[in-house]
């Protein structure tokens, strides 16, 4: 079964890449090989040139907010407070969620006439203005907000667990040695959870590329082509019956992650040089 | 003798469970006071106690003159060295040495100097470039000692710290810490559950039971004179027998057999049901048996050899005594020998209240 | 004898350190509501508008509690709702769902776990490599493969079936799910398998006598992810499941956007709450199970 699942992930990685090099229309009636006249025409379409900006900036913003946002509830969840396992289920629920729930639930929240704008105008705040998703330049970090809002428990619980795996006795230590709180933490407690931070780094980059659900539901990649990404490019292009654009973008998709997997092994790869395992 | 380390009155309660239990210590200056005990007698509490780590209930705390009671752990005077170490592993040698000193924006030439002295004391120079999980449990150890030494403080806490420790390197590096105290002469209170680490590296031994101290006394005197059943059986291995039976007119008679007393030297009034300890060691086979007070014929059961000498077990009074020979003389399982002891170098103590009598 | 010191304290230091309601502890416990507050926002909007009216909506406060809370939008997303151009509510879409999900959840942990127990205990040449490949299949966006897919299963006739989309499913699902149970399965010691190969069992007798029975809670940990991860799926619905196997989060979004005139967010909020249901249901009954598949997911590194 698992040669089955393997094969199926790399030739169809292979099928995908080979037909970004022709111009199917679908179902490879009268495909010819047209070089990398794809990729051109890819770069030079505006939507997916904003794509790619567009996820950049996001998954930025995404990755960021979930991290530190995680970091800090992680942190305050380690001091030993009342109704620990209240607050993380309150944390954690949203995880649960399917990204549609979250997308649409967020645009009613973020709408200007139905949302927390008009909410807080009605408290008498008459110029409060807070509708992100009307406007292009700042649709995205309405997306952010939602996404982190999914998104930053899972991050929590990942860099708790790393926190909790910290040993006692290096607080004790390190409060004899009159190190304050702060230092702890900077200079000894996070370098010693590296291994939790990049398996949440990890989760949260692979779950930035594959940015769909989210994006459907609560702009449908507007307004105009503000919230494009680039899995709603090959999505749109396969159901509109241009598959060689669609496919030349997905192998685009690729590369990020290939090149994530490569430094992993060279690390990996290094560490063992050393006879170190870590 | 000035006093280092001063506890008084020191109580710590979880709720309505008393963990400490109105604790008084005088440690002199330069002494090495070891606190011996099971796991949850108190011990480790009371050392995190004395570091600032814990706060008490109800006492004070004294350290080289200052009451420290409220104080912080990093101005108390103290330095401490951990069971796993707690070396700040992402640190070389060197940053871990020097880390606290840098914190506290110390100059530059005096850290090098405190660190240079310290690691030539402990002879870890050529680790300092190295970080702690390239360095054996040894090595690691002297680096958590030198942690401590750069702070220059006047009191040193060891908290189980050669417990992680396969035998043979807590043989080695027991011995390292009794030369780093003769060379120091800082006063050290050094934790453990290993009583030949307490015998043989402390200048007094604090049983603890309870978080109550049993008996506090230099290890001569606990050996040989133990203040009650507690700090009799947990000291000494293998462990001192035990008979239970009664007292009367000097005489202990258990199981119907008799066992006069001789020159024992008992305190308070000696009659009523008593427990009789020997050890094995005071315990003699064969002809240098015949010289003791009291002397029976018995059958050996078991032989077991240990290299440098025998351990035997046997029966008196039909209850089992374990003894201690010379490993030249030859036992045998079913021999029939004369076994004898000086009932005056064993301890005798009140059935009921355990207490030495 | 301690020397009277004039300390900072202004008393003779004795017993517990007076502690004052520091303002670091304050500080915690609100950063922590607020953020709770945050999180829970957006539930009860969802909740608070599936019950009003829209009238009441258009008051423009979100937040206010509903002056005649009604159920009626719950049963309009369920039985009457327009998903495109038949109006039969979500309730096609729930039963599909379960359907989706009852057959894939079983199929795809069941084959992760053999995965997972043949990769820790019956080392091939080339186990690590195939490994590694698979744990790489985890990380591939599905966009890179949903055409090779498509034409796939439409080749063989599945494309837009139900056995397809639990093709699909069980295929997506085993690469992190292998890597839970190769994990745990290595977490094991291994004298237990040697014991039993010694008593001359082979592959599969091990298999269920030994391994299967200890490996409940790993399981349940399993399920949790896949049913949590299955009835959320959206994409994998969208393309592959055809036209009658619409799961709930499709039909969800297509009520939503088949809107003649105003968005009645009403009935929208409340097919948001019957289609997050299930899985936040399993959430709050599961708890800590959920939280230990996370942690076991992160111990890979």
């Amino acid at each position: 079964m698992m040669i089955v699942a393997i094969g199926v992930f790399v030739i169809g990685i292979g099928f995908t890449i080979v037909l970004s090099f022709t111009n199917t229309k679908f179902f490879l009636i009268n495909i010819s090989f047209v070089g990398t006249r794809q990729y051109d025409i890819l770069w030079s379409t505006a939507r997916w040139v904003e794509s790619v900006k567009h996820i950049w900036f996001y998954g930025f913003g995404h990755i960021t907010l979930c991290l530190v946002g995680g970091f800090l509830l992680a942190v305050f969840m380690d001091q030993r407070i009342k109704a620990e396992d209240a607050f993380r289920t309150i944390f954690l629920y949203p995880f649960a969620l399917s990204a549609v729930i979250t997308g649409l639930v967020w645009q009613l929240m973020l709408d200007p006439i139905w949302g927390f704008q008009a909410f807080v105008r009605s408290l008498g705040f008459a110029d409060f203005s807070f509708a992100p998703l009307a406007d292009g330049n700042t649709a995205l970090i309405g997306m952010i907000v939602a996404s982190t809002w999914n998104g930053a428990g899972v991050t929590m619980a990942i860099l708790l667990a790393g926190l909790r795996g910290v040993d006692e006795e290096i607080w004790k230590a390190a409060k004899i040695d009159g190190i304050p709180t702060w230092r702890t933490y900077i200079s000894i407690v996070i370098p010693m959870m590296s291994g939790a931070i990049a398996t949440a780094l990890v989760l949260l980059v692979v779950n930035t590329v594959r940015t769909f659900d989210i994006v459907i539901a609560m702009t449908g990649g507007g307004p105009g082509i503000a919230t494009q990404m680039p899995a709603t490019y090959v999505i749109d292009n396969i159901n509109s019956r241009n598959v060689g654009q669609g496919m030349a973008a997905a192998t685009c998709m690729l590369l990020p992650i290939a090149t994530l997997i490569l430094i992993q092994f060279f690390f990996r790869w290094r560490a063992s040089l050393k006879g170190r395992t870590r | 003798m000035t006093t280092s380390v001063q506890i008084k009155d020191l109580s710590l309660n979880y709720g309505t469970v008393k963990v400490l239990d109105r604790l008084n210590l005088d440690i002199a200056d330069g002494e090495f006071i070891v606190l011996l005990g099971p796991s949850g007698c108190g011990k480790s509490t009371l050392l995190n106690c004395i570091a600032g780590l814990l706060d008490v209930s109800e006492g004070q705390i004294h350290i080289s003159g200052k009451n420290v009671t409220w104080e912080e752990p990093k101005d108390r005077g103290i330095g401490m060295v951990f069971q796993s170490y707690a070396l700040y592993p992402q640190m070389t040698v060197e940053r871990n040495l020097s880390f606290g000193l840098r914190v506290a924006r110390m100059p530059k030439a005096e850290i090098e100097q405190r660190v240079k002295r310290a690691a030539e004391i402990l002879q870890i120079e050529p680790l300092l470039k190295r970080k702690p999980v390239e360095l054996s449990g040894g090595q690691r150890q002297r680096v958590a000692i030198g942690r401590a030494l750069v702070r220059d403080v006047d009191v040193f806490l060891f908290d189980e710290p050669l417990s992680n420790l396969d035998a043979k390197l807590r043989n080695d590096l027991r011995v390292e810490i009794k030369r780093l105290h003769q060379r120091l002469k800082n006063t050290m209170i050094y934790v453990t559950h290993d009583q030949i680490e307490a015998m043989t590296l402390a200048n007094r031994i604090a049983i603890m039971k309870n978080g109550v101290i049993q008996q506090l006394a230099d290890p001569h005197t606990i050996y040989n004179k133990p203040t009650n059943l507690f700090v009799a059986g947990f000291i000494g291995s293998p462990s001192m027998n035990f008979f239970k039976g009664d007292l009367a007119n000097g005489t202990f008679t258990t199981s119907g057999t008799a066992i006069p007393m001789g020159t024992y030297a008992f305190s308070g009034t000696p009659s009523g049901s008593a427990v009789l300890g020997i050890r094995p060691e005071h315990v003699e086979v064969g002809e240098s048996a015949r010289k003791m007070p009291f002397q029976f014929e018995s059958e050996i059961e078991i032989v077991e050899p240990m290299g440098a000498e025998t351990v035997a077990w046997t029966k008196l009074a039909d209850q089992p005594l374990t003894l201690r020979a010379d490993a030249e003389i030859d036992l045998q399982p079913g021999q029939k020998i004369l076994v004898g002891f000086d009932p005056a170098r064993g301890s005798v103590f009140n059935a009921e209240s355990g207490n030495r009598i | 004898m301690s020397v009277a010191t004039a300390n900072s304290f202004g008393v003779e230091p004795s017993g517990p350190k007076p502690r004052r309601i520091t303002p670091a502890r304050i500080g915690i416990y609100a950063f922590l509501i607020v953020a709770a507050i945050f999180f829970l926002l957006p539930l009860a909007v969802m909740i608070l508008t599936s019950m009003k009216s829209m009238n009441e909506i258009r008051g423009g406060n979100i937040f206010a509690l509903p002056t005649q809370p009604t159920f009626d939008y719950w049963i309009k997303a369920w039985s009457s709702a327009c998903t495109g151009v038949v109006c039969n509510g979500l309730a096609p879409g729930f039963f599909n769902s379960v359907k989706i999900t009852v057959l894939a959840v079983p199929i795809s942990v069941i084959l992760s776990m053999i995965n997972g127990y043949a990769l820790s205990f019956w080392r091939f040449r080339g186990s690590e490599l195939m490994f590694g490949l698979l744990v790489f299949g985890a990380f591939v966006p599905f966009q890179v493969l949903v055409y090779p897919i498509i034409f796939g299963l439409s080749r063989v006739g599945l494309f837009g079936t139900l056995p397809g989309i639990i093709i699909v499913h069980s295929i997506f699902g085993m690469p992190i799910l292998t890597l839970l149970f190769r994990n745990f399965f290595g977490s094991l010691p291994v004298e237990l398998f040697k014991a039993a190969r010694v008593d001359g069992a082979g592959f599969w007798r091990i298999f269920i006598s030994v391994m299967l029975p200890m490996s409940v809670p790993i399981a349940i940990v399993a399920v949790i992810l896949q049913v949590t991860g299955i009835w959320n799926d959206f994409i994998f619905g969208l393309v592959f499941a055809g036209r009658e196997n619409l799961p709930m989060t499709v039909q969800l979004n297509n009520i939503v956007r088949t809107s003649t005139g105003t968005v009645e967010y009403s009935t929208n909020m409340a097919a948001t709450i019957l289609t997050g249901a299930v899985p936040l249901i399993v959430y709050f009954v599961s708890g800590k199970w959920f939280v230990r598949g996370i942690a076991a997911g992160a111990v890979k590194g």
